[in-house]
């Protein structure tokens, strides 16, 4: 579904991605696991169409992404590591704002907004000012812009910096039920959290896949994370 | 065209929700209003001048030129300052807050972006100049004031903040610090404006260029009522390359970062 060929991304001064292949399909949760500049935010950012990658090519279901680019961003959603929010507006307000970016009408924004108000108890801060929410709140609202979208392919920048450990238990039991309509990319440094939530982890490091490793969720099967990890990387 | 209107409403909206408009927009038509007033002053104590003595020089004491001209003209030089006081809030704000890669992410094309935020960044400078704009259509109702006089100089008036923030707006996105986009907005509209002063001291030839690519020159030739192809021409023309260039922009943020 998501092939991921020869990916290249070239800084001014160094080279970010040297030749990364990725093959996804539909259920997976991949988590990308390195140290900082390994090249995991920028693999997620070429993904999300941010960024465009210096050579190599990305396919969406056969088809180009890099030419499609337009196409296929109708398809993803992104959360950055950092919240991206508008302070002065509300929560309802930006959800509103975003959902509507997306190409949506006002009556698909009015019934979705109050699906995604439910779905991610947002209730109690729906009229809060966005700049007013705590860390925990604002990765709510993050997902929820995401979500709302209904993508096929969802890309997360460490999802879990900042959470206590109830709301990245809350994160993990929300993807692990979105999973199965989706791809979920996403990056991290916690080994336990990637080790519950994850399907397949793959390692970089300096723009070089290291390891790819399926985990098994059945009990009894365990792979070691943090040894395979600091063997590796 | 939707998703334009979208991201120009978020702007508008979140402008006008900061307590820094209410000071801006106070501010500015307090200034423009102290100016009219000066002007009509200044006009009638002329006109009272030259009443008391022997009528010479009462021809030359024209509302249009004294009141209208000169009210449109200080509203565009009020621009070195609003304008960048709104751009500052613009792309650079959003870069600074993280929503300018999530804004990459959606489904816009690089042209939606940069008309959403160019609309999103001239709507508020409009509005304000709009207001102040009207005061000299209050003169209708009361004085012989030349009616296209004050139409071609409130269609100049707008058509420069259009042109200014076009270009600052483009300007502004190699920044990645707010004080830094607002400062170059500065001086690109202050050299803008200053290329009147050369005038005097150059060629013809080059005083006949610089007439042709000064934006307060062509604005002129609107507030003194000529409704001039040429002038309206120039800043549609500018406005559009300004308006590429910051689309361009855009495609070579998402090729090198």
């Amino acid at each position: 579904m998501l092939e991921i060929h020869n990916l290249c991304k070239q800084y001014a001064d160094y080279q970010a991605l040297q030749g990364l292949n990725l093959q996804a399909k539909q259920g997976e949760i991949i988590g990308l696991l390195g140290p900082n500049g390994s090249g995991k935010s920028t693999t997620l950012k070429i993904l999300a169409g941010i960024l465009t990658p210096t050579l190599g090519e990305i396919k969406w279901k056969g088809e180009s992404v890099i030419t499609n680019s337009l196409s296929f961003r109708k398809k993803l959603a992104y959360v950055p590591e950092k919240s991206a929010i508008y302070p002065e507006l509300n929560v309802s307000e930006y959800l509103n704002f975003m959902f509507r970016l997306a190409g949506n009408s006002k009556a698909e924004a009015k019934l979705k907004l109050e699906q995604a108000i439910e779905k991610f108890q947002l209730a109690s801060v729906a009229k809060k000012l966005c700049a007013n929410l705590s860390k925990g709140y604002q990765q709510r609202l993050m997902l929820a812009q995401a979500l709302m979208r209904s993508p096929e392919l969802l890309l997360l920048d460490e999802p879990n910096t900042g959470l206590d450990p109830v709301q990245i238990r809350e994160l993990i039991d929300l993807l692990t039920a979105e999973a199965p309509k989706m791809i979920i990319i996403l990056s991290s440094h916690q080994l336990r959290e990637v080790e519950l939530l994850c399907s397949r982890v793959i390692g970089i490091s300096k723009g070089h896949k290291i390891f790819d490793q399926v985990l098994p969720k059945e009990h009894g099967e365990r792979v070691d994370l943090e040894t395979l990890y600091q063997q590796t990387i | 065209m939707c998703e334009v209107i979208q991201i120009a409403k978020k702007d508008l909206r979140t402008f006008f929700l900061t307590p820094q408009a209410a000071v801006i927009f106070t501010g500015f038509l307090l200034l423009a209003e102290y100016f009219f007033l000066n002007y009509l002053g200044n006009f009638n104590l002329a006109i009272q001048k030259a009443s008391g003595g022997s009528y010479l020089g009462m021809e030359k004491i024209n509302l249009n030129q004294w009141v209208v001209e000169n009210y449109y003209m200080t509203l565009m030089v009020f621009n070195i300052i609003l304008v960048p006081l709104i751009i500052i809030r613009s792309v650079v704000e959003e870069k600074k807050l993280g929503t300018w890669d999530l804004l990459l992410n959606y489904p816009l094309s690089d042209w939606q972006l940069a008309k959403g935020k160019y609309l999103g960044t001239l709507l508020p400078v409009l509005a304000m100049q709009f207001v102040a704009g009207l005061l000299p259509f209050s003169l209708l109702l009361f004085a012989n004031v030349e009616v296209p006089i004050v139409l071609t100089g409130f269609l100049a008036l707008l058509l420069n903040c259009s042109l200014l923030v076009a270009g600052c707006l483009a300007l502004s996105f190699v920044c990645n610090n707010p004080l830094t986009a607002g400062f170059l907005s500065f001086i690109f509209i202050s050299v803008a404006f200053s290329l009147q002063l050369a005038l005097g001291k150059v060629s013809v030839d080059l005083a006949n260029f610089i007439n042709l690519w000064s934006p307060l020159s062509q604005a002129k030739v609107l507030i003194r009522g000529e409704l001039s192809l040429e002038s309206l021409s120039f800043h549609l023309l500018l406005i559009i390359v300004f308006l590429i260039i910051f689309k361009q922009l855009i495609s070579f943020y998402r090729q090198t970062r």
